[in-house]
C-alpha cells in the first residue's frame, strides 16, 4: 500500500505543477474586446432589423412549419408571436452563455451585442410590426 | 435576506445540538482511555446535497454515481414543471486507501470532465486519540469541452485550453453531534482561468453550511447552503447585475442496501463546485428550483478472504 502511495505522489507532482502553472485570470470582455461595428439602434424596424436577427438563428426550430415538430413551441417569425414572447421567452434566453440551462440559440453560437440590443431597443420602441 | 436564511438555517441545525450535550459528555466518560475510537458515518455518502462531504469512500470501493437535475418548477405545466428538461453528471469515484479518493466525472452542463481528490485529514474520535471533528481535503480541476465558436464572441475563433480550465480547494469540517445529527462548515476558494464579464470574479471565496437530520434508520434530511463572501477581494461576482444567487438545497437521502439515493430541490443547476457555488441563477423567491437526484451504487473490490 505504502508503495502505492509513493507512485502517487509521484504522478501528483508534476500534475500539481501543471495545474499552478495553467492558472490564470482573465475575462472576456478584455481578451475579446469588441470588434466594432456600427450599431444604430435608434430607430428599429421589425422588417429591416429584426427580422434579420430572428430569421436566421431561430426560425429553423421556432416557424410555423417546425415550432411543434421539434419541440420550438413558440413562434417567432410573425410579428404577434415575436411581440408576445420577446420579454419574458426570447430576450431572458439570448443573453445567457452558451453551456447555460435554456441558453439561445439552442446548439449555436452567442447573439452579438449588437443583434441582442437591437432586439431590446425593438421591445422598448413599443415592438411596431413597422 | 441570504443573511437571514443563514441564520435561520444555523439556528434550526443547532437545535438538535442542544440535546447532544448530555450524550456526548457521557460517551467521553465511558470511552476506554486506551481504545481509540471513531466516530462512524457522519454523513450517509461523499455528497451532503450537492458539495462534497467530509465522507470518503472506503478502500477498494467503487463508487458510480449519477447526479440528475431537471428544469425550474417555474417552466410550468408546458414542460411539466421543469421535468421535460434535465442536466445530469456521471462519474467513478474509487477509494485508494480508507483515507483518500479520486474521482473523475463528466456533466451536461458546459460539457464539462472534471477530476478530484479527496483526503481525510483527521477523523472525529474519542479514546486515546481524541478529536472533536473530522478534517478533510478537497481538490478539483473542471475542463468545459464546448465547441471554441461558442465560447468566443462572433469575430473571433480562437480559444487557448488555459481558458477552459478552472479548479476547486475546500477544507471539509464536520462533527456529528449524535446518531441524528451532523454539522459541516465547508470553506474554500474557486478560481476560474476565464471569466465572461470584467465584474465577475476569477476567485470566487464561499463558505458552506450543511447538515444532516437523521429521521429513521434509512433516511435523512439534508440542507446546504454555500455563500460567496461578498467583496472580499473586489465586488463579488454578479453584485451589479444581480445575476448570481447563492445556492440553498434541501432534501431526503434514502439508503437501500448498497444503494444511496438523494432526492432534493435546489436553486443550482450544475453539479460540480464551479458551477452549483459560482454560477448558480435560480432563485428560490422566484421559484426557480429544481427537482434532483443523485444515485450512487457502490462496488467493491477489497478482497474479504482473510
Amino acid at each position: 500500500m505504502k508503495q502505492i502511495l509513493r507512485y502517487m505522489l509521484i504522478a501528483a507532482m508534476p500534475a500539481a505543477v501543471w495545474a499552478a502553472s495553467s492558472c490564470t485570470s482573465k475575462n472576456k470582455e478584455d481578451a475579446y474586446p469588441a470588434i466594432i461595428t456600427a450599431c444604430d439602434t435608434q430607430a428599429v424596424s421589425y422588417k429591416t432589423d429584426v427580422v434579420p436577427v430572428i430569421k436566421p438563428n431561430c426560425n429553423s426550430c421556432h416557424d410555423s412549419a417546425n415550432y411543434e415538430a421539434l419541440g420550438g413551441s413558440r413562434r417567432l417569425d410573425w410579428h404577434e408571436g415575436l411581440s408576445e414572447e420577446a420579454d419574458f421567452n426570447l430576450l431572458p434566453y439570448i443573453q445567457l452563455q452558451p453551456g447555460q440551462d435554456n441558453f439561445m440559440p439552442k446548439d449555436g453560437a452567442r447573439l452579438s451585442e449588437c443583434q441582442i440590443n437591437t432586439i431590446k431597443a425593438w421591445v422598448n420602441q413599443g415592438k411596431k410590426d413597422n | 435576506m441570504k443573511i437571514q436564511i443563514l441564520f435561520a438555517f444555523l439556528f434550526l441545525t443547532a437545535l438538535p445540538a442542544l440535546y447532544a450535550q448530555d450524550d456526548l459528555l457521557k460517551d467521553l466518560q465511558d470511552a476506554d482511555k486506551s481504545n481509540t475510537v471513531y466516530t462512524m458515518a457522519t454523513f450517509k455518502t461523499t455528497r451532503v446535497v450537492n458539495g462534497q462531504s467530509v465522507e470518503g469512500l472506503a478502500a477498494k470501493h467503487l463508487d458510480f454515481r449519477i447526479n440528475h437535475r431537471f428544469g425550474p418548477l417555474n417552466d410550468g405545466a408546458y414542460n411539466f414543471f421543469g421535468l421535460d428538461n434535465a442536466v445530469n453528471r456521471l462519474s467513478l469515484e474509487y477509494g485508494i486507501n480508507d483515507n483518500l479518493m479520486l474521482g473523475i466525472g463528466r456533466s451536461s452542463a458546459g460539457k464539462t470532465f472534471d477530476g478530484f481528490v479527496k483526503w481525510k485529514l483527521l477523523r472525529q474520535s474519542t479514546g486515546a486519540k481524541s478529536s472533536p471533528v473530522s478534517i478533510s481535503l478537497f481538490g478539483n480541476t473542471a475542463i468545459t469541452t464546448l465547441d471554441s465558436k461558442l465560447l468566443v464572441p462572433s469575430g473571433y475563433s480562437k480559444y487557448d485550453f488555459q481558458n477552459r480550465l478552472s479548479y476547486t480547494a475546500q477544507v471539509l469540517i464536520a462533527r456529528k453531534f449524535n446518531n441524528a445529527f451532523s454539522l459541516q462548515i465547508t470553506p474554500g476558494v474557486i478560481h476560474r482561468n476565464m471569466v465572461a464579464k470584467k465584474i465577475d470574479q476569477n476567485d470566487i471565496f464561499h463558505i458552506g453550511i450543511g447538515g444532516r437530520i437523521k429521521l429513521t434508520r434509512r433516511t435523512s434530511f439534508n440542507m446546504e447552503y454555500f455563500y460567496q463572501l461578498p467583496k472580499m477581494f473586489g465586488p463579488l461576482k454578479g453584485y451589479d447585475d444581480k445575476t448570481y444567487s447563492n445556492s440553498l438545497s434541501m432534501g431526503f437521502d434514502i439508503e437501500t442496501g448498497g444503494h444511496v439515493f438523494q432526492l432534493h430541490f435546489t436553486n443550482s443547476l450544475g453539479n460540480i463546485e464551479q458551477l452549483f457555488i459560482a454560477d448558480t441563477q435560480g432563485k428560490w423567491s422566484k421559484g426557480d428550483v429544481r427537482f434532483g437526484f443523485n444515485i450512487s451504487r457502490t462496488f467493491s473490490f477489497a478482497d474479504h478472504a482473510k
